[in-house]
């Protein structure tokens, strides 16, 4: 069979692992029109901090190389993905969206999880840009310039893993990593439209990833569509111990319960807290989803500001800590947007931060009481949709409020006790995309994943600018 | 536990910790400060028995 570099397939991950592993495209064309379609739209959108190249073509070829003997390169057989530039990939200066971090060496290994997407047969083609050191909802980043949204370049894609969401919705490749820590998945993936996923704290290895606040850091994927997300987050699995944060728990794939419906679950949209945070239109998006699902029944969130106010402050705490030599050194060479913030976060009583800590388990525990009464909640991802490039306030309410630490209102509850979260896109406000989270208890991604699907077969999907 | 994050607070937080801090920086810092103790406010007020365990909990 000769093997086509024309597409035949939608740009979904599932379907070109399909073709490549028939045979009826090879992955190196594959690569070469990934890079040549990146190269001509990141002029614009500025998601990329290094495409690479070699390595890709070099990928590729190998995928190719073993069908041609007749092995099987894996379930994301010749799928082009890409890692949020704090992800170590060897060769490369591991940059964290910073200038500090070029005078590192370049990493000598490759973080756990791409190795684990390239066992999968998946290849890497770049690195994507962020706030530095992952302290932003927007991925304004003065050392490496904004991303743009690519549904208005004039917007924001959210942050911090900004480069990935914007490299997924705008059709570059199917499938990015990110990390988040405070929302920094769920906020881009809201902003850009597609479907983004943050598993229970500990669930996959952050080994290799340079860290935020260890005590919140996740890493997961996003994609166009849910079934995508679950071949990611599938391929992500296993405990590490090089990350002393991830469980020992056997890999519990997904993919496979995706189409076990979602009758019989016990599914309620949060209000209080996650109502009066978010504008009117979002919450209705968010309730006429929740109703998509069968879902009429609602819940309150108890404490969720609490909750919100641990996870600031633990992470103005630990973020300032990690820096403190580099503020002392190397101040001026930090992003303006942050120098400060990771300042006053190094200078915070150890009474609040260990007060944070604790509250964070009481907390805990009062959500987990919730979790014998329902299975999945929904609640809104973002507060709105993605502001302008630049702008400092938004208002949500009516209550005007700084735009950059705020877009995580909504998120931070959620994260700072580690529950699985899928953000999924649920409609436009102002003719821009908003997400809606899907939540379930510790380790029951797949519920939430479950709720994806069913989701996205009630029509929920990425945002389109010619179908809004 | 509330402090005032006046910048005299700053200027001694920082120099404990040997940050150097120009004039407009502890101005700034400050101010993140008291924007941060608006947002602790409810973390604050929870009031915690001593059984109340930190999340960070050491397992050897």
């Amino acid at each position: 069979m000769t093997a086509s570099p024309v597409a035949s397939h939608d740009g979904s991950a599932s379907a070109i692992a399909q073709e490549v592993r028939s045979g009826r495209i090879s992955a190196t064309a594959l690569a070469r029109t990934t890079l040549d379609r990146i190269r001509a739209a990141d002029a614009v959108l500025n998601a990329f901090t290094a495409i690479t190249e070699a390595r890709a073509l070099a990928a590729a070829s190998a995928v190719d190389a073993a069908l041609a003997r007749g092995a099987d390169p894996g379930p994301l057989a010749g799928v082009p993905f890409a890692v949020k530039d704090l992800f170590d990939v060897r060769g490369l200066p591991t940059l964290a969206g910073s200038a500090i971090n070029r005078d590192r060496p370049a990493a000598n290994r490759d973080a756990a999880a791409v190795v684990r997407m390239q066992a999968a047969g998946a290849v890497l083609v770049g690195t994507t840009n962020m706030d530095e050191y992952a302290y932003g909802f927007s991925t304004e980043n003065s050392h490496y310039g904004a991303t743009r949204n690519p549904h208005d370049t004039e917007r924001v894609a959210g942050g911090s893993s900004g480069g990935s969401a914007a490299a997924v919705a705008a059709g570059l490749v199917p499938i990015t990593l990110g990390t988040d820590t405070n929302g920094s998945i769920r906020v881009p993936a809201s902003f850009c439209g597609i479907w983004g996923l943050k598993p229970t704290y500990g669930r996959l290895s952050r080994s290799g990833a340079f860290p935020f606040v260890a005590s919140l850091d996740h890493i997961g994927p996003f994609a166009r569509n849910v079934t995508d997300l679950a071949l990611a987050y599938d391929a992500l699995q296993g405990p590490d111990t090089a990350d002393p944060a991830c469980s020992d728990r056997a890999p519990e794939p997904a993919l496979a319960q995706l189409d076990r419906g979602i009758e019989g679950l016990r599914i309620a949209r949060a209000v209080g807290y996650f109502e009066n945070k978010a504008e009117a239109a979002v919450v209705e998006q968010v309730r006429r989803a929740a109703l998509a699902l069968g879902a009429e029944r609602t819940i309150e969130v108890p404490h969720a500001e609490q909750g919100r106010a641990a996870a600031f402050v633990i992470t103005a705490a630990e973020g300032g800590q990690l820096h403190l030599p580099n503020l002392r050194e190397r101040a001026a060479d930090f992003e303006p947007l942050i120098v400060d913030r990771l300042t006053a976060g190094a200078l915070l009583p150890a009474a609040w931060y260990l007060q944070a800590q604790r509250v964070r388990r009481w907390y805990y525990r009062k959500l987990m009481a919730l979790f014998a009464d329902v299975d999945v909640i929904l609640a809104p991802a973002t507060p709105r949709p993605a502001q302008r490039i630049g702008e400092e306030m938004f208002s949500v309410r009516g209550v005007p409020m700084l735009a950059r630490p705020n877009a995580g209102l909504l998120t931070q509850p959620i994260s700072c006790i580690g529950l699985p979260v899928v953000a999924a896109p649920v409609g436009t406000v102002e003719g821009m995309p908003v997400g809606m989270q899907i939540i379930a208890a510790p380790w029951r991604e797949e519920l939430c994943l479950r709720a994806a699907r069913a989701l996205e077969r009630a029509g929920y999907g990425p945002f389109a600018r010619d179908a809004a | 536990m509330q402090v005032a994050f006046d910048e005299d607070y700053v200027r001694s937080a920082a120099a404990a910790l040997d940050l150097a801090l120009s004039p407009e920086r502890v101005r700034a810092v400050a101010e993140n400060l008291q924007r941060m103790a608006v947002i602790a406010g409810p973390l604050l007020e929870v009031v915690l028995e001593p059984e109340d365990e930190s999340a960070l909990v050491w397992r050897p």
